[in-house]
This record gives structure tokens, C-alpha cells and sequence, in this order.
């Protein structure tokens, strides 16, 4: 199944890589969510993350002739995504003379299910913002995307012992604010 | 410090839907619109920058040797007239004698 996949995908990349944009809008289908979740973890802020990622894919689709076909597409795409974040981030900074302060809503959520789950999808949040963004971004890729070790250091541009260091940080850090919301939930 | 190899996945799901933005089909079309609305200017630029990158490498190159060669010490070039008329036992002198070369020198006189 998986080499089936790998088929379509290496289909598209070929057409993709001779001009099919729309080609490129299937490979942008299968990778827009790792994408814009990697762009919200390094960002934070959704807008700009969605901005982050539309420059990378553009970046991707004027470098596709780069691309090597034998080596993995998401590595590669995901590579050009969070340098388009950190672009982004940068340039933020620069802009910004003050952070935007993150308020969470009032802790009046009744006890549904729905609002459970968005108390834990905001305390989650939080615990991101208080991690760095390397943190962010390997523990991302690790538990949410499923890129190995040896990936997320290429993508990132970190030795592959250091991954390993920042999502066992990050990791203790998020499962704290699981912690938490169990503990206010049972 | 003890790395976990696996993926923990209840955290990965309970991150996902805390940084999923949903709507993925809107955010491709959107970027599909980007392309066609602009699709030259960033190939322009990248292959700009393209160039520069193996440009400037090999403009420093020409700029060393050209400076390299610029600083070899020269010989000051001899003239012409002094090359026909200065030297001795050169060519020069079967040019500018007036009296016909003596050919008993080659030992062959009738």
C-alpha cells in the first residue's frame, strides 16, 4: 500500500516537476495539514502560519527542478516550510515592537465533551508557547507528523542527537499540561 | 536521559487537533491562485540568485588571477629599431649592411 502511495506520489512529483500545477495542488493536498501544523507550531499565530506555509510551497514549487526525485518528497517540502517560517519569524520580530499577548478564554467551559476538548486543545497551546521553538517544531514533526529522528534533523538543520534532546524536552513539558487537564477533568 | 523511540501517540493526536486549522482544500486553492497569479517574478529571482551563486565565486577568481598577473614583474620592451640595428651577430645585420654577405665564409668560394 505504502509503495502504492509512493507511486501516485512519485507521479505527481514527475508531472509536477514539468509544469502540472495542478499536479502540485495534489502534492500540496496530501502535505497542507503537516504543513500548517508545523507553520502554527514554530508561529503560533494561525494567520501567520498560514502565510508561512503558502510561501513555502510557492518557494517549493519554483525549486521543484532541485528536487531529487529519489530522496523523500516530505523531508524535502518540510525543509522549505519551516525556513519559510523562520523567515517569517524573523522578519515578525523585526516588525514587532511587542508581543501580542496570548489570553486564554475564561475557565467558565461547561463540563461537555466539546468544551473539554478545547480546554485541553488551549492548554496545549499554551504549554507550546512556552516552549522554544526548536522544541516545537521536533516534537511536531516526532508525535504529530511521524517524521523519524534522522529526519527532523535534516529538516530542521540540527544534529540528530539534539532532536532526540528536544522532543524528550518538549515531550515532559506537554504531557505536564495533560497532566493537568486530567487532573481538572476527572 | 532516557529518548523514547516511539511515538507517543495520544499526545501526538491531542497536539494535532490543537494545531490543526482545518479547511485544507481553501488553503490550497488559495496558494494555487498565488501561482497563477504570479508565477514569473519568483522564477526570475531564483534563477538570479542561482547565478550569483556560481557568479561571484568565479568573479573573485578572475579578479585574483587578473591581479596576480598584473603584479608579475615585465621586461620593457625592446623597440624595433634597436632590435635591427643594436644587435651583433643577429639577422639584424644582413638587413641593415650595405655590402652582400661574403660567402667565402661557408668555405665553398669557385
Amino acid at each position: 500500500m505504502r509503495k502504492q502511495i509512493d507511486k501516485v506520489e512519485a507521479d505527481l512529483v514527475r508531472r509536477a516537476m514539468s509544469g502540472d500545477r495542478e499536479a502540485f495542488g495534489q502534492i500540496m493536498e496530501r502535505y497542507a495539514g503537516s504543513a500548517r501544523r508545523l507553520c502554527r507550531a514554530i508561529l503560533r499565530d494561525p494567520e501567520d502560519a498560514d502565510d508561512a506555509a503558502q510561501d513555502g510551497f510557492l518557494s517549493a514549487w519554483v525549486k521543484l527542478g532541485q528536487y531529487d526525485p529519489r530522496r523523500p518528497l516530505g523531508p524535502w517540502l518540510m525543509r522549505i516550510v519551516a525556513n519559510a517560517a523562520k523567515d517569517r519569524r524573523r522578519r515578525r520580530e523585526v516588525r514587532r515592537t511587542d508581543e501580542l499577548s496570548d489570553s486564554l478564554p475564561s475557565s467558565g467551559a461547561g463540563p461537555d465533551r466539546e468544551a473539554d476538548r478545547r480546554l485541553l486543545e488551549e492548554q496545549l497551546q499554551d504549554a507550546l508557547a512556552e516552549l522554544p521553538e526548536r522544541y516545537r517544531a521536533a516534537v511536531v514533526l516526532f508525535d504529530v507528523e511521524g517524521y523519524s529522528h534522522a529526519e527532523i534533523a535534516k529538516i530542521i538543520g540540527v544534529p540528530e542527537g539534539t532532536v532526540r534532546s528536544d522532543v524528550f524536552h518538549a515531550r515532559r513539558m506537554l504531557r505536564q499540561a495533560m497532566e493537568d487537564w486530567k487532573e481538572n477533568w476527572k | 536521559m532516557n529518548h523514547e523511540e516511539e511515538r507517543d501517540r495520544e499526545l501526538g493526536t491531542a497536539l494535532r487537533r490543537a494545531l490543526d486549522p482545518g479547511q485544507d482544500r481553501v488553503f490550497v486553492a488559495r496558494v494555487l491562485a498565488r501561482i497563477d497569479s504570479a508565477p514569473v517574478a519568483p522564477l526570475f529571482w531564483d534563477l538570479l540568485a542561482s547565478w550569483a551563486r556560481r557568479g561571484i565565486p568565479a568573479a573573485i577568481m578572475i579578479a585574483a588571477l587578473t591581479a596576480f598577473l598584473l603584479a608579475l614583474p615585465r621586461q620593457p620592451a625592446a623597440n624595433l629599431e634597436d632590435t635591427l640595428t643594436g644587435g651583433t651577430g643577429s639577422g639584424a645585420s644582413l638587413i641593415t649592411n650595405p655590402a652582400p654577405p661574403d660567402a667565402g665564409a661557408l668555405g665553398n668560394t669557385p
